[in-house]
């Protein structure tokens, strides 16, 4: 038996319908981007320029496969790659790869005129991890226990909860200068290095005394994570910092994430704020809000089993280490 | 130890089920007979780079397919 021969098509009017089902297969419906079961919600954000994906047909123009890049970040010249998904009954085909390959060879040409393009890997197996190194992208942040694993399908591990990593392909020279918070130097210097340049500022300005902290949220209710990207921070840091806490313990919230605008000269201090609130190291989310973001995060309410974690890259194993030294450091009470 | 034996660690490695020793003859094919994914390959060639501190081409070994031809592969990455 010959193997089965894939094309890759251009979601539109005619075939939306059928990410739907795509979905179903692997998902039920219990996807949490809720636009991949409305064929109108879908082609609505293709036109608004906000999701460019395509469809892998088997020769018969049934779908065995699904992928997208979407517009997420404050930053609406970068993309994410992400939404794979294989129809189960094409597993062990070779359409995987293919669909893959899209992020990186045209198919899906949003991408290629952006600030850049990031991936989101989880880390309960090597496959997407793989595919983004060898397409030349570096890894430059760990996401903690993001997602919920028993209802991840592809989750193989066990786990509780599955972790992410992020890895980026830039696209263009970031014109922005960002702040280096001094207890992540060492660390960010690092994951910065196979980036563009850029202009790195050291000066360390306090907290502000007026002012409110200007932020945006995602709340994903199905996997308990709650993201913030902070834009500016004003004299209500620290208060702020306390309310999300306490919410998010609230709302039983396993992830919490705020990605901070490297551009802020209170970098350093909005850092120690954070610290002392609990949350850790993430890594870098470059080009985020224009300039670059600083992932700073919490797991609550659960035991890491970093034992479970998959990584690929060298630079990814070296974030996890830092993440578990900081962690250590911060539970014996000597962490700065 | 050869290169069989090792790889046969790195397979085990996996805990996948219904794979044991035995079945990890040279004949042994991935698709058919050990009903490996995409991401089982994956990650065993991930384990191998490990266990044989070799760079794998992920693009050469796409149609890799069956155990023999894994070990070839690996006995001639070393051999370089």
């Amino acid at each position: 038996m010959s193997d089965p021969v894939f094309r890759l098509v251009p979601i539109d009017c005619g075939n939306a319908a059928l990410v739907g089902d795509v979905f179903r297969t692997a998902y039920g419906d219990a996807f949490p981007v809720a636009y991949v079961y409305q064929a109108d919600a879908l082609l609505a954000e293709i036109t608004q320029g906000r999701l460019a994906a395509a469809l892998a047909l088997d020769e018969e123009n049934r779908a065995a496969g699904y992928v997208s890049m979407f517009k997420n970040a404050p930053n609406h010249n970068l993309w994410e790659a992400g939404n794979l998904v294989v129809v189960p009954a094409y597993k062990q085909t070779d359409v995987s790869s293919l669909l893959f390959a899209a992020y990186f060879n045209g198919v899906l040409s949003a991408g290629t005129t952006s600030d850049g393009l990031m991936g989101e890997a989880v880390c309960c197996h090597y496959f997407t991890q793989v595919g983004n190194i060898k397409a030349g992208a570096s890894d430059v942040a760990l996401e903690l226990d993001q997602l919920d694993g028993p209802s991840f399908i592809g989750n193989r591990t066990g786990s509780a909860r599955v972790s992410c990593v992020l890895g980026f392909l830039e696209n263009s020279a970031p014109n922005s200068p960002i702040y280096m918070p001094a207890l992540y130097a060492p660390i960010l210097e690092k994951l910065l290095q196979p980036l563009q340049p850029r202009v790195v500022l050291r000066d360390a300005a306090p907290l502000p005394t007026t002012g409110t902290t200007r932020r945006e949220e995602r709340y994903y209710q199905s996997v308990q994570t709650w993201k913030f990207f902070v834009h500016s921070i004003g004299a209500d840091w620290p208060d702020f910092a306390d309310e999300i806490v306490a919410e998010a313990k609230r709302r039983g919230v396993v992830s919490l994430q705020i990605i901070l605008n490297m551009a802020c000269p209170q970098l350093d201090a909005a850092v120690q704020t954070l610290k002392s609130h609990g949350f850790f190291f993430g890594g870098i989310a470059p080009r985020w809000f224009g300039p670059d973001g600083l992932l700073m995060q919490q797991v609550l309410g659960q035991e890491t089993e970093y034992e479970h974690i998959k990584l690929y890259s060298a630079t990814a194993k070296e974030i996890l280490a830092w993440i578990q030294a900081e962690r250590a450091a911060m539970s014996a009470g000597t962490g700065s | 130890m050869s290169t069989i034996e090792k790889l046969r660690e790195v397979i085990l490695k996996m805990k996948k089920k219904n794979i044991t020793a035995a079945n990890l003859t040279p004949e042994a094919r991935f698709l058919q007979d050990l009903s490996f994914d995409s991401q089982d390959q994956t990650e065993m060639l991930v384990l191998a780079e490990e266990a044989f501190g070799i760079t794998v081409d992920f693009q050469e070994v796409k149609n890799m397919a069956d155990i023999a031809a894994a070990v070839e592969y690996i006995d001639k990455k070393l051999s370089k």
